[in-house]
């Protein structure tokens, strides 16, 4: 699956299109160098979102991050579920981690993203 | 590194030129840090406390309150000296928060043993002391105005409302020889924000005791604690032990960073494409400062 994923270079990946959506969630690497997650808050359904607009927060114990909408679009599915179970995010960050659905206005707009051995060149490169 | 000593702000003032520190420290690809007090005593919240909390807080009555874009526990500023280092994403230490974090509190203990003073970094655990309630009804509510209702809300995240009644690994701690406080006491915590480009670290070194708040709330500073253990003399903003501490620690910060130090003359002026006006009047409104 992780093959047909895309990432952000702000560390979200996005899944290809189905039926006109795709999955938004935050990579493993992302959910490890934040460590101890407390709190995060979801865009609500119905909003319309740019590229590398921020779409919500994650808090952990000593930072805030944003989370980034890695494409343009309407978020039309929010992973509701998440912010009780904030564990998932680091059990399973590309599957039951998922954290919006979103309709791309512009799908092409995915293929412009990292393929999975750019991001693995990316965070190979970052500090630690 | 580039450090500046800021003259004293009020809150709104303080955190948008915070926010426009982290957008120049991205644009330039520096180091860049900002020294500043408070110009009124005025509580920051975390990013994510609820301010219905702080309100109700009977200790806390009446001040002015601005939500900072960091995370982290309130503070009550007024007597404490505010650290924000910017540092872009790919340097070095913008990887983990840990690192960051740890180089601004080391470099603080590091200098504090070179005045004589003894001090150290804890090991983390929460302080709870009776009357200060924990975080409380957070909603996760989207701040976006047009937006539709929130998704659903879940339990609330507990822990005291004051940063210095709360215990994060590395934050700076001294002994309490008169044991009114437990054996230590907090003197410098942090907390981050980590934006695209640059992460953004709020520091408080509580330089004296708060005598805004009553004894009861108050939290020991440098200043105290020095005192209880019979050293003696000022440690306040502008004492002469008090900025040789800064710029000590600023000394000890920019080599741990692998940085020059550059303290030019003057405040911070950012860029006009650092967004300090759109900061700053989003962190003047309630609908930011009340959002939680």
């Amino acid at each position: 699956m992780l093959k047909d994923v895309r990432f952000a270079k702000s560390h979200e990946w996005i899944s290809p299109v189905a039926g006109g959506v795709a999955t938004v969630g935050i990579s493993a690497y992302a959910v490890e160098a934040l460590t101890d997650l407390v709190f995060m808050q979801l865009p609500a359904v119905g909003r319309k979102v740019k590229a590398g607009e921020s779409i919500g927060e994650i808090e952990s114990v000593k930072a805030v991050s944003d989370l980034y909408a890695p494409v343009s679009g309407e978020i039309v599915e929010v992973n509701t579920s998440l912010p009780d179970q904030l564990e998932t995010l680091g059990k399973d960050p590309f599957g039951a981690g998922w954290i919006v659905k979103i309709r791309p206005d512009h799908p092409a707009e995915i293929d412009a993203l990292l393929d999975l051995a750019a991001y693995e060149a990316l965070i190979g490169s970052q500090p630690h | 590194m580039i450090a500046w000593w800021d003259p004293p702000a009020d809150g709104a003032t303080n955190m948008a030129l915070d926010e426009a520190l982290a957008a120049e420290a991205a644009r330039l690809d520096r180091v860049l840090v900002r020294i500043s007090t408070w110009s009124e005593p005025t509580l920051s919240l975390g990013a994510f406390q609820a301010i219905a909390e702080a309100r109700a807080h009977p200790a806390l009555a009446g001040l002015r309150i601005v939500r900072r874009p960091s995370g982290g526990g309130a503070i009550l500023h007024g007597s404490d000296v505010t650290l924000s280092v910017a540092v872009p994403r790919l340097h070095p230490y913008g990887g983990t928060p840990q690192r960051l974090y740890d180089a601004v509190h080391e470099a603080l203990v590091a200098e504090l043993s070179a005045c004589g003073v003894e001090a150290g970094l804890s090991a983390g655990g929460t302080l709870e002391r009776a009357g200060r309630g924990g975080r409380s009804g957070s909603d996760r509510v989207d701040p976006d105005p047009g937006s539709e209702a929130p998704p659903a809300a879940g339990p609330p995240v507990e822990g005291p409302l004051l940063c210095f009644d709360r215990r994060a690994v590395g934050d700076v701690v001294m002994p309490v020889p008169d044991g009114r406080f437990g054996s230590d006491a907090k003197i410098l915590g942090s907390a981050q924000r980590r934006l695209r480009g640059a992460v953004l670290q709020h520091g408080s070194l509580l330089l004296a005791a708060n005598r805004r708040v009553p004894e009861e709330s108050r939290h020991p500073g440098l200043e105290e604690l020095q005192r209880s253990d019979g050293s003696g003399g000022s440690w306040a903003w502008g004492s002469p032990a008090g900025t040789g501490l800064l710029r000590g620690w600023l000394t000890r910060l920019a080599a741990t960073l692998g940085e020059g130090l550059d303290t030019p003359a003057g405040r911070f002026v950012p860029s006009p494409e650092a967004g300090y006006e759109e900061g700053l009047t989003r962190f003047q409104q309630d609908s930011w400062n009340g959002r939680r």
